[in-house]
């Protein structure tokens, strides 16, 4: 009675299942990684396009901050934006991202010099900073 | 007589399958990340950019305040013009009486804004231009031939 020798194009089959299943880890850990990297820059945009927005509003109407953020959550000289991931402003629930901005407002010689701080973070624990920037305006009153 | 249909496949047929198939998946993975870090570069430019424009904007909204200052507490002063030179070191004033000074942005980039002073007017000042301008020189390439038809 001879040996079984088995199906050899079936042994292959099963080494190279194998080593395909072992590649493909590393191959989806790469679209992973691509995946976070772009999400990531994404926000990061969104947050940058958001900044710019609010900052170039705040430049054209210094005078109206409560007016332009008439939306958000306000405490004293801050005010809270909660966002989704396409930066739309969403409930703190669904939140992904927060925006706080501080109001700052110095009465100087010649008028108002208000100065608006602006941070962008993640709403997790770690509460990841995206991006944080400083905006000022002098808004010089007339002399009476 | 009824023939039997068999798949033959032969031996390496899988190999050279799972070969191919393993590069064309990294080649696109590879691509991918490629495309998402240069994504992330540009970002991180832009956020750059961003952060030191709006900081050079801020330094020029509190030097135009010191301005401010300076001209209602020296309004009549004759040492008017060394009192606003203190205040920053490009600050000069031209042959028009346009004041006019620089405040850079990074290496390559500076806001420049030129202000008239207000004599007989409620507001001290009016801002005449403020704008982002490239700083060094531009260097074209010349050897390049014009496509002309």
């Amino acid at each position: 009675m001879g040996k079984n020798k088995g199906n050899p194009a079936l042994i292959e089959l099963v080494i190279v299942i194998f080593f395909f299943s072992i590649s493909s880890v590393t191959i989806v850990k790469l679209f992973m990684a691509s995946y976070d990297i772009s999400e990531k820059s994404k926000s990061e945009t969104l947050a940058v396009i958001k900044m710019q927005d609010i900052a170039e509003r705040f430049k054209a109407q210094p005078n109206a901050v409560a007016g332009l953020l008439e939306d958000w959550e306000k405490s004293d000289n801050r005010y809270v934006g909660y966002f989704d991931d396409e930066l739309n402003m969403v409930s703190k629930e669904s939140a992904l991202y927060i925006i706080e901005i501080t109001v700052d407002q110095q009465t100087m010689t010649g008028g108002n010099y208000i100065r608006l701080h602006i941070l962008s973070y993640e709403n997790t624990s770690d509460q990841k900073i995206v991006l944080q920037t400083n905006i000022a305006c002098y808004v010089p009153e007339a002399a009476s | 007589m009824s023939k039997k249909f068999q798949l033959r496949v032969g031996i390496g047929a899988s190999s050279i399958l799972m070969i191919i198939l393993t590069l064309a998946l990294t080649s696109f993975a590879v691509l991918s990340l490629v495309s998402a870090q240069s994504d992330s570069k540009l970002t991180d430019k832009t956020k750059i950019m961003m952060t030191e424009y709006y900081t050079a904007d801020e330094k020029t909204e509190a030097l135009l305040a010191r301005i401010d200052a300076v001209l209602i507490n020296n309004a009549d002063a004759a040492n008017l013009n060394d009192e606003l030179g203190k205040l920053n070191e490009t600050l000069h004033t031209d042959e028009n009486g346009l004041l006019s000074f620089v405040i850079p942005v990074n290496d390559n980039r500076q806001i420049a804004v030129t202000i008239r002073i207000l004599d007989e007017s409620a507001l001290r000042y009016e801002i005449i231009s403020r704008k982002l301008e490239s700083v060094g020189d531009w260097d074209p390439e010349t050897d390049i031939e014009p496509w002309i038809k």
